[in-house]
């Protein structure tokens, strides 16, 4: 396979066309319609990423008269146990209504009640901030709005490097995964939003795509900074979700807002204590799980009120799921369980490096969205650092212009693709392979853990390293693709090892809870684990004070 | 069969045969790369990469606007290529392999495409500077302009001839492409606002180098005009016509008076068309010559079936050697015995036997040998020794601003090439236009199933619709020869089609449904996948 080369510029490149992405190329056109902005994305644009049916909510918005950025800051830190930066999590939280009312006027529906209110919900330890959206076409509303500012996408085509030269990042190398063309785009700044790492542990299911979050998010992202130099943080914040049984999908606020009970499997009531994802993980720990859902006590109209979001919202597929197992919300329970872990700057914590201004600690490169760490930012925090983002990198961009130089970089990375389709008759399938690495980094690398386990983690992903180029078989285009997503996958489970053996104590419930080192340390520890590539394959871990405001 | 992991694992993709009619919509769109296209044969041997299959399931369906428009999305000649196709995509039907009679796919389209009255004109949505000079207005050039000012291109079309339509109009006998249909089929020029720019002829009215000056991208389209010539004594009499010539003056309306024995030379669809409309205009006996046997002539076999059944002799493996002339004016032909026509490599070398020899009385004679590019047309530095270097995908030549398209690419092809090779010159340019990579994504794709097993299970044996046509003994005017399937016909003939192409899942799905909600028909559901169900 030829591996041609196909030259793009662009002011403005944009890795991964998802809810920050898109909402970034969209803000790009807006600041200045006349620049070129370029999208790669891995899928599709018109349904890429984590929301392919919309959502329910814009998880965080401040709004005026109901509460302040300040108090979010204040409730976010909570959650965070601290280790979060103030500023940018302010500025997400200052910006959010402008953002919701922005989505508003394109279209996404808000529901509001008779006196004109907006629905907020309760979800965070201080205020509501948490604003019901009902907008299954959010992302092609996205998707179509970019396309119209005359954004131009690349869909199929996955980030694999980044350009840097004179200590900025000038462009990034993508792969088209049908074709096999290697787009070369040479920019005057780079916005990654690619994701976080969603296949990463083994979901119980045992379907590698099985999983909560999108599964197109293999830690892309975190991988070109990370060889790029950037500097990441958060890997050690190992997140799982607690959501419905074998099918991994959500539906906990929705129900818990409106009236469910949530039982343990002893029919004690834990529905009136808050309970948070993380402290329900905690439940299940304890042996108290399975945790259920129960509606049966909602009036009717609640009921179909719930299943109008739920099956036709994020995730409607579920309708499908209990269906086929005979569930029915006016009579029986929704049995929920431990997702598989995964990396993630908008559930969690795990991000490259961004300040308030979405700049990393490269020049030139932007991250946004759950590549980046905008603590627990969810949507809010993709759309508003999206558009953040955008700004920054258009004046950037505009300071910086776009040089035509050949690379050897290009032909390095053709070499090396070129290599990898030689294992034609390798041993192992890249399936097989991607399961043998996530069943031990949810082995190793997931909690609880232990220097032991994590030194462990250590040892297989090096040879992970090297077997994939060795044993496992590159048929075509769409193995060398899973080949790469793979690759990205256990880097990231390195990075995730090397934090949490950093990170001597435990913090976040069971996310980085270090059976070695069971207490939580804010004396010692109330302070970020940063990662860096300053050698090639080495990993150089540094730490930072936490921002205040 | 690679069985792995997750192909072992049961597909979660439901697809309903009956509705399903492998548009690839659900694979382009999914977004984890889930999903792959079993491509049905006749759309992997169309040249324009039609989906037969789609809109023959649609007419079998009662879904005759979906259909339409299928064909229309693909190439907006519906009429003419439905008529004149020579239809690869028959020949691979995989109907042929259950009873032996392919699909009547080129009839069908022409069935659907002759329900619309008017040629329905795109919306041009944006206007662009730029122009585009497009030399040649057969079928390449044609689909070349219709395309780029659909994309709000300004273009001018230029031919040699005072109207378009190139060989579909100089050559192809009436009783094929009634000229009624093909000006239906143009009326698109001066509604879209192409100009057409009539009696300009490249290296006489046309520089090159001036309109590289004047527009800012050149399509050649120009064919293959130069006739081949036989070589042999004689050739210059009177009463000795090339093809072309010969065509053309019929289609001008002029009295020919060709005699009573009419010898047509060559075994391609010129020399048949030749030899039915000698016959239409008159002659007592019209003798078709040529090297090959029957079962290799180039010609199309149809053809050659239906102008043996109007009366048209075949005389197969004899060539010419000499003309026998009376004063200028020819009287006859002496031909040889061909002993062979192609080497062991299969390429045109033809061995005559002089020892074996024929006379043959001749009034007139249609030499139907074979057309070639002209080279001379275009400067040196474009040319190879082949003929015009260019892409091959792209269809650019070594001058960035020039592309080609159609017969003077390749040497005489079909109509569809041609047209597919417009449509891609089309897109190339637009690209070019717009500093677009000119290549990107149009090879290797990677999103298709080229080899596959088809399911003959529910196929029944039913013979092929015959395609009407009118009685062999009123074929002595230009009416056309076929109709069009009524409405009744042409759904059983649909019926027959056994719906090959079908979509289905790698394993790797995450259930998120835009595959299913983007499915026009409604023919795609996701099923939670068994280990989660």
């Amino acid at each position: 396979m030829v591996f041609r080369e196909v030259n793009v510029k662009a002011d403005v490149l944009i890795i991964g066309g998802g809810s920050a992405g898109a909402m970034a190329a969209i803000r790009a056109k807006e600041v200045d319609p006349s620049q070129k902005v370029v999208v790669f994305e891995k899928g599709h644009i018109l349904y890429s990423g984590c929301i392919a049916r919309g959502m329910d909510a814009l998880n965080i918005v401040a709004v005026p008269g109901v509460t302040t950025p300040e108090l979010y800051v204040e409730s976010n830190g909570i959650a965070c146990e601290g280790i979060m930066d103030e500023p940018v999590n302010y500025r997400m939280a200052e910006r959010s209504f402008a953002m919701m009312k922005k989505l508003e006027s394109w279209g996404v529906y808000f529901p509001r009640d008779e006196k004109g209110h907006y629905e907020l919900l309760q979800v965070h330890p201080k205020g509501k901030f948490c604003l019901s959206m009902k907008e299954p076409e959010l992302k092609t509303i996205l998707a179509k709005r970019l396309m119209n500012l005359g954004g131009q996408v690349f869909n199929r085509v996955m980030g694999l490097q980044l350009i840097v030269e004179e200590g900025r990042v000038a462009g990034a190398m993508g792969l088209n995964i049908h074709t096999g063309e290697l787009i070369v785009c040479r920019a005057g700044a780079v916005i990654l939003s690619s994701g976080g790492t969603a296949r990463f542990g083994l979901p119980n299911n045992g379907y590698l795509y099985g999983v909560y979050d999108f599964p197109g998010n293999t830690g892309d992202g975190y991988a070109m900074a990370f060889r790029a130099g950037a500097e990441l943080t958060g890997f050690e914040y190992t997140l799982n979700y607690y959501i419905i049984k074998d099918i991994n999908a959500p539906l906990l606020y929705i129900t818990l807002t409106r009236g469910a009970h949530l039982l343990t499997a002893m029919d004690e009531h834990l529905e009136d204590s808050h309970p948070s994802i993380k402290s329900m993980v905690l439940e299940h720990r304890k042996d108290k799980g399975p945790l259920r859902i129960r509606m049966r006590h909602l009036p009717e109209s609640k009921i179909k009120e719930i299943e109008d979001i739920l099956f036709s919202t994020e995730r409607p597929v579920q309708q499908r799921f209990y269906e086929g197992r005979g569930i029915n919300f006016r009579t029986g329970d929704i049995e929920l369980w431990p997702t598989e872990y995964y990396l993630c700057g908008g559930h969690g914590l795990t991000g490259i490096f961004v300040n308030e201004k979405a700049e990393t600690t490269l020049p030139g490169l932007y991250a946004a969205g759950d590549v980046s760490l905008v603590a627990r930012g969810h949507l809010s925090g993709a759309f508003v650092f999206g558009e953040i983002a955008a700004e920054e990198a258009t004046a950037f961009a505009q300071k910086h212009r776009v040089k035509e130089i050949k690379l050897k970089e290009v032909e390095q990375l053709k070499k090396d693709l070129a290599q990898r389709m030689e294992q034609k008759n390798g041993e192992v399938s890249i399936e097989e392979f991607e399961y043998k690495v996530r069943r031990l980094i949810s082995d190793y690398v997931t909690p609880p853990k232990n220097a032991y386990k994590l030194n462990m983690a250590l040892w297989w992903m090096d040879r992970f390293q090297k077997e994939i180029r060795e044993k496992v078989r590159v048929r075509h285009i769409h193995d060398l693709f899973k080949m790469l997503e793979v690759e990205n996958i256990i880097l990231c489970a390195k990075l995730s090892a090397t934090a949490s053996l950093e990170r001597q104590e435990s913090r976040w419930g069971f996310w980085h809870y270090r059976a070695d080192f069971p207490k939580k340390d804010d004396q010692n520890w109330l302070k970020h684990i940063m990662l860096k590539q300053e050698t090639p394959g080495e990993i150089k871990v540094t730490y930072r004070p936490i921002i205040k405001r | 069969m690679d069985i792995n992991l997750l192909t072992s694992l049961s597909d979660n993709i439901r697809i309903d045969r009956n509705k399903c009619n492998a548009c690839g919509r659900c694979v382009e769109i999914c977004i984890l790369d889930n999903l792959r296209l079993q491509l049905s044969p006749c759309r992997q041997a169309c040249p324009l990469g039609m989906n037969c299959q789609g809109y023959i399931q649609d007419l079998a369906r009662g879904q005759e606007a979906k259909g339409l428009e299928k064909v229309r999305e693909t190439i907006p000649f519906g009429k003419i290529l439905g008529r004149v196709c020579s239809k690869p995509c028959e020949f691979n039907c995989s109907r042929i392999k259950f009873d032996g009679q392919a699909v009547a796919i080129r009839d069908l389209k022409r069935y659907l495409s002759d329900q619309e009255e008017e040629f329905l004109l795109p919306i041009i949505v944006e206007e662009l500077p730029q122009k585009i000079a497009i030399i040649g207005a057969g079928p390449a050039g044609l689909t070349a302009a219709y395309y780029l000012r659909a994309n709000g291109f300004r273009v001018d079309l230029f031919d040699k001839e005072a109207a378009p339509g190139g060989l579909m109009r100089w050559a192809i006998p009436e009783f094929r492409l009634p000229q009624e249909i093909l000006d239906k089929e143009l009326t698109f020029l001066p509604k879209m606002g192409i100009s057409f720019k009539g009696h300009k002829t490249l290296g006489k009215d046309l520089e090159l180098a001036e309109l590289e000056r004047n527009y800012d991208s050149i399509l050649l389209a120009i064919g293959a005009q130069e006739t081949s010539r036989l070589n042999v004594p004689g050739e210059e009499g009177e009463g000795i016509l090339p093809v072309l010539e010969f065509l053309k003056r019929v289609r001008e309306k002029e009295k020919l008076s060709l005699g009573q024995r009419v010898l047509v030379i060559g075994g391609g669809n010129a020399a048949v068309d030749a030899a039915q409309t000698a016959w239409r205009l008159g002659a007592q006996k019209v003798i078709l010559v040529c090297l090959e046997d029957r079962s290799e002539m180039p010609a199309f076999p149809w053809s050659v079936e239906e102008a043996v059944a109007e009366g048209v002799e075949l005389l197969n493996g004899w060539g010419p050697w000499q003309f026998r002339l009376e004063g200028k004016k020819v009287r006859g032909l002496s031909l040889q015995k061909c002993v062979r026509v192609f080497d062991s490599q299969g390429l045109f070398a033809p061995i005559y036997d002089p020892k074996t020899t024929m006379d043959l009385p001749a009034d007139t004679v249609i030499l139907a040998i074979g057309q070639k590019i002209d080279l001379n047309l275009i400067p040196a530095d474009l040319r190879g020794t082949e003929g015009v270097i260019f892409h091959p995908v792209t269809y650019q030549t070594k001058n960035k601003k020039i592309f080609i398209a159609g017969d003077f690419s390749r040497g005489p092809r079909t109509i569809v090439e041609a047209m597919s090779q417009g449509k891609e010159a089309a897109i190339s340019i637009k690209r070019f236009l717009q500093n677009n990579d000119l290549e990107y994504g149009r090879v290797n794709r990677s999103i298709y199933e080229w080899e596959f097993e088809v399911d003959f299970s529910k196929a029944r044996p039913r013979p092929r619709m015959p395609i009407p046509q009118i009685p062999v003994e009123q074929r002595r005017g230009f009416q056309e020869i076929s109709k069009t399937y009524s409405r009744a016909e042409a759904v059983a003939e649909a019926e027959r089609c056994l719906n090959c192409g079908v979509p289905f899942g790698l394993r790797t799905c995450w259930f998120c449904l835009p595959c299913e909600i983007e499915c026009p028909e409604k023919a795609l559901y996701v099923e939670i996948p068994y280990l989660l169900r």
